[in-house]
């Protein structure tokens, strides 16, 4: 389950389409699994919504690029899973260890779990699924994130351990295993997958309609215990609007990306909650770090420092977010650091005249409506930057063609991101020479924190290297990153266990 | 007669043709071009490339557009490029088929109404029936859909939720099905649309009344009520045909705000979905079933009002 952006679609577009997306579709709850069987019996459907982000042509294949969120998330299990507090827990998969080298991964995996379709699910699952989603017909997004596997090596030394040979070390690689890409399906099943969605997920397809009602049934020998609702429906609704009047006229129970704005209408209702939950988005303004005079640290750090970033979250978001410090690490993540850098023109001013620059800068910064935040962001920047005798010119461009011809060509402008892990983001966005490194940022030590990291097997140690690399970039880097934005969801009150990030939704009950 | 009406055709053909390469000049005019406007920030040079091929985009554009609208006309409206594999046809009839059912009941329950009360409004004018109902068209014409939309739903599908606020049926459901999901929007429809043409057959109505003939009918003794039925309303309908054709036209368009509002599983919501998707061949296509619509409803409208006008019709007899 994710939450994320102000709305999912923008969100997948940006992550979606860049075939890379990390704790996306992570799903799961904080409760250790034996819990689950104490909640009571299921009964009632809960009728959930979905943004018909691919205009009805959604499939229940977990690695097509055209996936059925949240349906897949109802019907599917991974190996593994993120608990509450940002940690992997065990689904499919209940132990995995690594050679010393970080080089081979063996997991072992739960037995006496059933697909829908009655088949035993077995290590040859988890190998099929995998070999889908490398395969290249297949165009998954997720076949970028699991790249580092060396698939045709992939072997089943029993029918539950599965051991998975990298092609460079990597200490955290299960995290890449909550790609959604990895929902287990069943060995051979093909093209079948599309519109059967068989899985081993607490819900088992009744009837598929994206673009009406699609509903699932409980599925009563799910290993972790009886979902908490006899059946789910999910309505397809594009408009943001027609979803909040849909939640509100009573004929869906919950919305899992809303905007401020629907949130104070929803709010005057008292039969409804509004459930504010942190998210790693980030939108950011860049700065090509080859170009003048972005490259000059001394003007970067005046450039960040000029920020005020509690206004921002104050006005950008109304409030619902969380002030960041120049690193794309989310404070959900395990290895977060906290950066704080407060607003000092001062400091600011004298950097600028070290760079020579003190009787002032120019600078033009390129933004669009593609972000909901962009604009405001970007009017408040250049109130902010005048006070520190940078003039910011504000040069808004259409949506169309901003991906291709503003961003990673001008040398200031704004762009946007979804939550994505500390390594991936670090390795993806700011690595030397990697494709998406929009500030052009080239520094050897960072790349070397980051090569340690993937090979410390040592939790403690790993997590200082990646913290090492938040605070360089923060320092140096070209990203002025003023804040991550919170995902606002909203239920009816007769709903439970949707509180949380991550939750599951067999977890998930109807009371009252 | 039947020559006027053949040249209103060749007319509305050209008509067509013109809107036909405004529609494809305009998605020419895109900031880079098709294929860079569907990838976005995907795009890659090979990637660029394939769909370019894909798209034929390295051809000219003059070559481009021949077999583009030649394509159109012979039925051949190719496929959608954000729906792999889906022919556009079957994409847009199925929802243009709701979209018309919900025209036809916008038009043929708020037709009658409108001209009604613009009849009255016309003969009331300036006393308590007319003002009710100017005062009344005036709000309904100034509100824009979205908001009568939003308030019909607030009434109806929120307060009292007697009907279903949204739409979620799929764009394949029976008539019955779709039924009670299509009140509110057609109402929404509706009522943007009665106050036009009310107005339009006020203001005609209040012309004839004045007019010589009417005052000399009165004269020679008729009764108000044979004046009123015999003489003024047919003719102050005539102009009318032309303010309903436009309207009904205009409907068509509507709907793009209002089953975006509602969810309806219409060509409007279809549109606003394919503008989304950068899907341009779905866009140019729906473009293009727009225009003809709205040149074909003013066809007919204008056949239509030489029909029914004496003096037209035997000067182009």
């Amino acid at each position: 389950m994710t939450v994320q952006n102000r709305s999912r679609r923008d969100f997948l577009r940006q992550v979606g389409l860049l075939g890379v997306s990390g704790l996306l579709a992570a799903c799961g709850n904080s409760l250790p699994v034996a819990d689950t069987a104490e909640k009571p019996t299921g009964s009632g459907t809960l009728r959930l919504v979905h943004t018909l982000e691919w205009a009805g042509k959604e499939v229940l294949s977990p690695a097509s690029p055209v996936r059925f969120f949240p349906t897949i998330e109802l019907l599917y299990n991974r190996l593994v899973r993120m608990s509450a507090a940002g940690t992997l827990v065990p689904e499919l998969a209940t132990a995995w260890k690594s050679n010393a080298a970080a080089t081979e991964w063996t997991f072992t995996l739960r037995q006496n779990v059933r697909f829908h379709n009655g088949a035993s699910f077995t290590a040859k699952d988890v190998i099929y699924t995998l070999q889908n989603v490398m395969n290249p017909a297949i165009e998954s997004p997720g076949a970028a994130v699991l790249e580092i596997v060396d698939a045709e090596k992939v072997v089943a030394p029993d029918d539950f351990t599965v051991v998975f040979p990298l092609k460079q070390p990597h200490a955290d690689f299960p995290l890449l295993l909550i790609h959604y890409s990895m929902y287990i399906i069943p060995d051979g099943i093909g093209e079948k997958i599309n519109t059967t969605g068989i899985g081993t997920g607490p819900f088992k397809l009744t009837q598929l309609a994206p673009e009406g009602v699609t509903t699932v049934m409980a599925n009563l020998e799910y290993w972790a215990g009886k979902p908490g609702v006899a059946q789910v429906d999910i309505v397809g609704i594009a408009d943001a609007d027609a979803r909040t009047a849909a939640l509100l006229a009573n004929q869906i129970d919950y919305v899992e990306t809303t905007s401020p704005d629907s949130v104070d209408l929803i709010k005057q209702k008292s039969d409804y909650k509004i459930y504010n939950l942190p998210s790693g988005s980030w939108p950011v303004f860049v700065m090509k770090t080859d170009e003048a005079p972005f490259n000059d640290n001394r003007v970067r750090m005046a450039m960040k420092l000029v920020v005020d970033r509690e206004a921002m979250v104050t006005s950008v978001l109304k409030g619902y977010g969380k002030v960041a410090g120049d690193h794309p690490v989310w404070p959900g993540d395990q290895y977060y650091l906290e950066v704080k850098r407060p607003r000092d023109v001062a400091k600011a001013k004298a950097l600028l005249a070290e760079a020579s620059h003190a009787t002032g800068l120019e600078v033009t910064l390129y933004t669009s409506a593609i972000d909901v935040n962009m604009i405001p962001m970007t009017v408040m920047y250049k109130e902010m930057a005048a006070e520190a005798g940078i003039i910011v010119t504000i040069q808004q461009e259409p949506a169309d063609g901003y991906w291709n011809d503003i961003w990673m060509k001008k040398p200031f402008c704004c762009s946007s991101w979804g939550e994505r892990t500390a390594d991936q983001v670090l390795n993806e966005v700011f690595r030397s020479g990697a494709i998406w490194n929009e500030t052009f940022w080239q520094n050897a030590a960072f790349d070397g924190l980051l090569d340690q990291a993937r090979q410390q097997l040592d939790e403690a140690k790993r997590k200082a290297l990646y913290q090492q690399a938040q605070q360089l970039l923060a320092d140096e880097g070209g990203a002025i990153i003023p804040f991550f934005t919170d995902g606002l969801s909203a239920a009816h009150a007769r709903v439970k266990g949707v509180d949380t990030r991550y939750f599951e939704y067999g977890n998930v009950t109807l009371q009252g | 007669m039947v020559w006027y009406v053949v040249q209103r055709c060749i007319g509305a053909l050209i008509t067509l043709f013109i809107v036909a390469a405004v529609i494809f000049a305009a998605t020419e005019l895109l900031p880079g071009d098709v294929a860079t406007a569907l990838l976005g920030r995907d795009a890659t040079p090979k990637r660029l490339a394939q769909v370019r091929a894909q798209l034929r985009l390295d051809r000219p554009v003059s070559e481009r557009y021949w077999a583009w609208f030649g394509g159109f006309v012979q039925g051949d409206w190719g496929y959608s490029l954000a729906r792999p594999n889906q022919a556009i046809i079957p994409l847009v009839s199925e929802r243009l088929l709701n979209t018309l059912w919900l025209a036809l009941i916008a038009a043929s329950v708020g037709i009658p109404i409108a001209i009604m009360l613009g009849v009255i409004a016309g003969l009331y004018r300036d006393h308590v029936p007319d003002v009710v109902i100017s005062v009344i068209a005036l709000v309904g014409m100034s509100l824009p859909e979205f908001v009568i939309g939003s308030l019909l739903m607030l009434v109806f599908g929120v307060m009292w939720a007697i009907l279903p606020a949204i739409t979620i049926v799929p764009p394949n459901a029976s008539f019955g099905q779709l039924l009670p999901s299509m009140i509110l929007p057609a109402c929404t429809l509706m009522i943007v649309m009665v106050a036009y043409i009310l107005r339009m057959v006020r203001s005609s109505m209040i012309d004839v009344l004045q007019s010589e003939y009417v005052q000399m009918a009165y004269l020679k003794g008729m009764s108000r009520q044979l004046v009123i039925w015999r003489y003024a309303i047919p003719t102050a309908l005539l102009p009318s045909i032309n303010a309903i054709a436009l309207t009904v036209a205009w409907l068509i368009g509507g709907v793009v705000v209002v089953e975006t509002v509602f969810n309806f599983p219409g060509i409007g919501r279809l549109m606003t979905a394919a503008v989304g998707d950068r899907d341009l061949p779905l866009v140019q296509a729906l473009g293009l079933v727009g225009a003809a619509f709205y040149i074909g409803v003013n066809l007919v409208a204008d056949i239509a009002t030489l029909w029914l006008t004496p003096r037209l019709r035997t000067q182009y007899w």
